[in-house]
């Protein structure tokens, strides 16, 4: 398969929410990638900032693999063994005394917007169903439909409201 | 101000903010911003909620974004480098004023906090505190730049960002925008997205040295150079 090829079947099977460039990559390494032709790339996206660390950075990997084969998923119906190493080595890093996990950062804004208006009702003492979230003219936070609520942006969300 | 005036009303409960605007095009508020905002929101018992998903963990040239005012906010959002790119973790901190508020059973979900995520995000903390890569921001995103600012051509609007957060904003040349230049840099060996019409972010992986910025910026200019 040729690089025309990988794109049009992510064009016949997948939702075209996206627009990416023509490029299909095969493999990353450090701040290269590579595309099915072999031909080798400066990223200069890293996913968003993502790959702050570079692409398949050798501890990362390790600690993937080691944890992937020994226990990946007990939901929070269970403790687990590693999640309080990482909650007291995070909170610890960033000097906060809590910390909760979620997996996309949309979801981590929809646990800051939960939180904020907890507050607001428990703590700050505001009458039910009133509390405000102000926020910024440009903001990006994700594509929920809260966060798209907030949006300045037409591309954002028109047609998802009700 | 505005944000005083909607800070003042008794029913705000916080201000959401990324301390820079990086989906929006990399516009980052003037000297003092974030620190004024963080006062105001003090002053009137309002929660200063920083989303730093794609501004913090080092990207910016300090740990977080805020850092650069010395603002700690009260709910700090993680996400994106907090697992380098390797499994989908990001997370919410705050003190137990705040966290304690939501009570068993009132909030989770089922992957959130798993042994890989907790392991990964370890791992990938480690990288960005043992191998400085906050300070490697600061160092190259001045080199970048310095040597896009000085660089002659019509097609730059201009040059913005913080650490290794930058956008230049081009001008349309013949038609032609922001999206057809990342396509030629593509062929030129460099890969960058479009924000908005008129707008490239360059954000590489922090673990760029100095000698591969200035091949990098050599294809930039090279590619530029091609477009008009």
């Amino acid at each position: 398969m040729e690089t025309r090829d990988y794109i049009e079947r992510e064009n016949r099977y997948g939702a075209h929410n996206y627009h990416p460039l023509p490029v299909v990559l095969e493999r990353g390494e450090g701040i290269f990638v590579w595309d099915v032709e072999g031909k080798r790339y400066f990223d200069f996206l890293a996913a968003y900032s993502a790959v702050n660390q570079g692409h398949c950075h050798p501890k990362i990997v390790k600690a993937l693999i080691e944890q992937a084969g020994k226990l990946a998923l007990t939901s929070r119906a269970f403790y687990n063994n590693v999640l309080g190493e990482w909650e007291e080595f995070m909170t610890q890093q960033l000097g906060y005394d809590k910390i909760l996990p979620m997996n996309s950062g949309a979801e981590a804004d929809e646990t800051a917007l939960k939180l904020t208006r907890k507050w607001g009702y428990k703590v700050k003492g505001i009458s039910k169903n009133e509390a405000r979230i102000v926020v910024c003219n440009g903001n990006f936070h994700g594509r929920t439909i809260t966060i798209v609520s907030m949006s300045s942006d037409p591309e954002s969300y028109n047609d998802y409201g009700a | 101000m505005a944000l005083e005036r909607e800070l003042q009303h008794s029913n705000t409960a916080g201000f959401l903010v990324e301390p820079i605007q990086a989906e929006a095009g990399v516009y980052v508020p003037g000297d003092g911003y974030l620190k004024k905002a963080a006062e105001l929101c003090k002053k009137y018992n309002v929660l200063f909620v920083a989303d730093e998903v794609q501004t913090g963990l080092c990207r910016t040239g300090k740990m977080l974004a805020c850092d650069h005012e010395g603002v700690r906010p009260d709910i700090l959002v993680l996400g994106k480098a907090i697992s380098g790119g390797m499994f989908p973790v990001s997370c919410v901190l705050a003190d137990d004023e705040i966290m304690l508020t939501i009570k068993p059973g009132e909030h989770g979900s089922t992957y959130g906090g798993n042994p890989i995520a907790a392991k990964v995000s370890i791992a990938a903390m480690n990288v960005l505190i043992d191998e400085k890569l906050a300070e490697n921001a600061t160092r190259i995103g001045k080199i970048f730049r310095d040597e896009m600012k000085a660089f002659k051509t019509p097609l730059i609007e201009e040059v913005r960002g913080k650490g290794l957060l930058n956008a230049i904003q081009i001008k349309t040349f013949e038609g032609k925008k922001a999206w057809d230049l990342c396509l030629l840099m593509k062929e030129n060996g460099i890969l960058a997205k479009p924000t908005h019409e008129h707008t490239i972010r360059f954000t590489p992986p922090l673990i760029i040295t100095e000698a591969q910025m200035r091949e990098a910026i050599g294809l930039i200019q090279k590619s530029m150079t091609e477009f008009i």
